[in-house]
């Protein structure tokens, strides 16, 4: 579970998110909202520990979390790794990887599989399309079986067939596993599945009611 | 020539360090400050300059220097995060600005065996500190290889999953650091920070995974080592530069002989097709 309570958030005394109270229960689908520049990534940041807040309180009881950020890794275009290796990084902690080689390995292949890649699992990360390496993050997410995920803007520079298999997958891991999705995307239709959606707009989060329409930016 | 017990000390001390330096230097160049190493290697001999010049050890204040240096250099990288290579650059200044004058107060001689290294007049203590270097960067790359990558490939994400990335970044950071001050007398100053890029550079040409490119840039270094100090026991020149002319040789070969294989394999692929 993750709790808000009156979470506030500055950038150089400039005010982002203000007065922020929420509640995201184990096992729900979230969907974030809202336009360019609204505080969408900083309301993730704060509920991922990477900010703290300026004032309030979080709580989140998750242990296993994984994070797949907008940002494009620096090395996607040149790094010298291939799928399969880059997938079992989401397996890596604090602890030395050094043993239980089998059972990592046998991990990574199940996720590969399910996210539908094994195919690519020795193609370097460099030579995948936009949609291919998408997945290949949703996969690197998802091996450690976290029981909260966070997915950033997965689908930008995705073209409109990629997209679709890419929301089409998300909603199926979800009822599967039943993990906590937080999703931050542009487009309402990507969160028909969400048990609840946030539009964060003009540093306010407010929840957008059943049947009320949002209009992407 | 193994018959001489400087030649064989000088190939122990070869080896280790054809080692240590490309698996030290990976990580810089796949952070993209591939210069860390050049900056470094200034400051090491600015550090030499400041030892040799106030009658102390010069090993000792060429590893303080660098220590210093690479924690300088991290915290201008925290500061100026999208002016990553700004830390590189002021370090690399005031190292060779430090190293320039402080040459006035040390005898040239002294001063020349760390600008092109002296692994043949290698003692004990180095000896000690380049087995104890190699042991320490071996260790930590084979147990937090992974830690390592996750790092290097997303740091927030790799945080996030709850990997202690500032103390990854700064163990790796403090590791270059003394493996160039170390590498500094038995190499040279000037030719290390080459040795740390054109392994992996050679290695980059193979396209393979994140830990064959490892192995194989670990494999150029040591061969480059091997018939570096080779060549110099037979030829007379200077192991460093001798070891590093091998080595962008391999790097020229491979730069060459890449492009004319993609192109057998292109064609190959598609006469298959029309066939």
């Amino acid at each position: 579970m993750i709790e808000l309570k009156n979470v506030s958030f500055s950038f150089k005394k400039e005010p982002v998110l203000q007065n922020i109270n929420l509640i995201i229960n184990d096992g729900t689908f979230v969907g974030v909202i809202g336009p360019n520049g609204a505080g969408k990534t900083t309301l993730i940041r704060l509920i991922l520990g990477i900010l703290k807040p300026t004032s309030g309180r979080i709580v989140r009881t998750d242990k296993k979390i994984s994070y797949v950020s907008q940002t494009t890794s620096l090395n996607d275009s040149s790094f010298p790794s291939n799928v399969e290796e880059v997938v079992a990084l989401g397996l890596a902690t604090n602890k030395p990887f050094l043993f239980d080689f089998k059972s990592k390995k046998k991990r990574t292949e199940e996720v590969l599989k399910d996210v539908g890649i094994y195919d690519l699992r020795k193609k370097l990360v460099s030579e995948l399309s936009g949609g291919q390496l998408q997945k290949v993050k949703i996969a690197k997410a998802l091996v450690s079986s976290p029981s909260l995920v966070v997915l950033d803007e997965p689908d930008a520079g995705m073209d409109e067939k990629s997209h679709e298999k890419l929301i089409e997958t998300i909603n199926l891991l979800h009822e599967k596993k039943k993990i906590t999705v937080i999703f931050i995307s542009h487009h309402m239709d990507d969160l028909t599945n969400a048990d609840h959606i946030f539009l964060v707009e003009n540093g306010k989060v407010t929840s957008v009611q059943e049947g009320e329409k949002y209009v992407s930016i | 020539m193994f018959q001489s017990s400087i030649m064989v000390m000088a190939f122990v001390v070869g080896t280790l360090l054809a080692v240590a330096i490309p698996l030290v230097g990976s990580t810089a160049v796949f952070k993209r400050l591939s210069n860390t190493g050049d900056a470094l290697a200034h400051t090491s001999l600015a550090g030499v300059a400041i030892g040799l010049a106030c009658g102390l050890n010069p090993l000792i204040t060429s590893v303080i220097a660098c220590v210093v240096s690479i924690l300088v250099i991290e915290l201008i990288r925290k500061k100026f995060s999208k002016f990553s290579e700004l830390g590189v650059a002021v370090v690399l200044s005031a190292g060779i600005g430090i190293a320039g004058i402080m040459t006035s107060y040390t005898k040239v001689s002294n001063f020349d065996s760390y600008l092109f290294g002296s692994i043949l007049l290698i003692d004990n203590l180095e000896l000690y500190l380049v087995i104890g270097i190699f042991a320490l960067d071996v260790l930590f790359y084979v147990f937090f290889h992974k830690q390592i990558f996750a790092t290097i490939y997303n740091e927030e994400e790799a945080k996030v999953q709850g990997i202690n990335t500032s103390l990854i970044n700064f163990i790796q950071s403090l590791l270059l650091a003394l493996t160039i001050a170390l590498s500094a007398k038995t190499i040279g100053s000037l030719v290390v920070s080459s040795l740390i890029v054109l392994p992996i550079a050679t290695a980059l040409q193979f396209k393979k995974n994140y830990l064959v490119t490892i192995l194989i840039s670990i494999g150029f270094s040591l061969v480059s080592t091997f018939l570096g100090l080779t060549g110099s026991y037979y030829l007379d020149y200077k192991p460093g530069s001798t070891i590093v002319i091998v080595a962008v040789i391999f790097l020229v070969i491979c730069l060459l002989i890449n492009p004319l294989i993609n192109f057998i394999k292109t064609r190959n692929t598609r006469n298959k097709k029309v066939s």
